[in-house]
């Protein structure tokens, strides 16, 4: 299942009707919704933010093969910024008045998917996600 | 769909989803508060990032003046991303 969207934060309520009709047809526990809400939506609002001036749509599609649940979602026209290696920490053991928002999303994402991966070919900016689902 | 709104012991009930598009909103309510408060996330069925950096401004700020935001009736799954955050080091959360 997948779609395009444009680059903005309006655009979270069609993403997350992306999402809901992913979880209407797979076979996948509800459990699961959760955290790929989440990280479609950090994915997504990363490439917003980063690239606001970015020309085309954002694309992204969900597929389930057997147990893996993937996920993909490129930005058409980005420039490359490697989600996995460049972000920044988020300093999650750092006392509150040290404490910055900066890098949580995509620490997240980490968390609660099995593995993520970057590409950048052709212009495009594509992140990798997957889950077991079994 | 998501709101905040002060419930009748003057604790703030949040209610659906606190995602990136209802950031904006949020601040201006949470950057607006001169007392601490405890937060009600009992109707609360999703957070992000966005939602939690809202929250993060808000403790950093009320903390200046020795006060903070309480959290109760937190789910299972959020619990986790407070965990997966460190913030379940820096609210108190019953």
């Amino acid at each position: 299942m997948s779609g395009n969207f444009s680059r903005d934060l309006l655009a979270l309520p069609q993403v997350f009707e992306l999402v809901e009709n992913f979880f209407a047809n797979a076979m996948v526990d509800a459990k699961v919704r959760f955290p790929v809400e989440l990280s479609v939506e950090e994915v997504f609002t990363n490439f917003v933010r980063h690239n606001a001036k970015g020309a085309d749509r954002i694309g992204i599609r969900l597929r389930l093969d057997d147990d893996n649940l993937s996920i993909a979602l490129t930005d058409y026209d980005a420039p490359r910024f490697d989600v996995t290696t460049e972000a920044p920490e988020p300093g999650i053991d750092e006392p509150l008045e040290k404490r910055k928002p900066g890098g949580l999303g995509l620490h997240l994402v980490k968390k609660m998917m099995d593995r993520i991966e970057y590409r950048h070919e052709n212009g495009a900016g594509t992140v990798l996600l997957s889950k077991s689902v079994g | 769909m998501f709101e905040i709104k002060e419930g009748p012991n003057r604790e703030l009930i949040l209610t659906g989803r606190f995602d990136a598009s209802q950031a904006e909103k949020a601040k201006t309510v949470f950057l607006g508060l001169s007392e601490g408060k405890t937060v009600d996330f009992s109707r609360l069925d999703y957070i992000s990032s966005a939602g939690l950096g809202v929250l993060l401004a808000a403790q950093k700020r009320l903390s200046e003046s020795g006060q903070s935001l309480r959290l109760i009736n937190v789910s299972s799954h959020i619990r986790d991303v407070f965990h997966y955050s460190g913030f379940d080091q820096i609210f108190e959360i019953v």
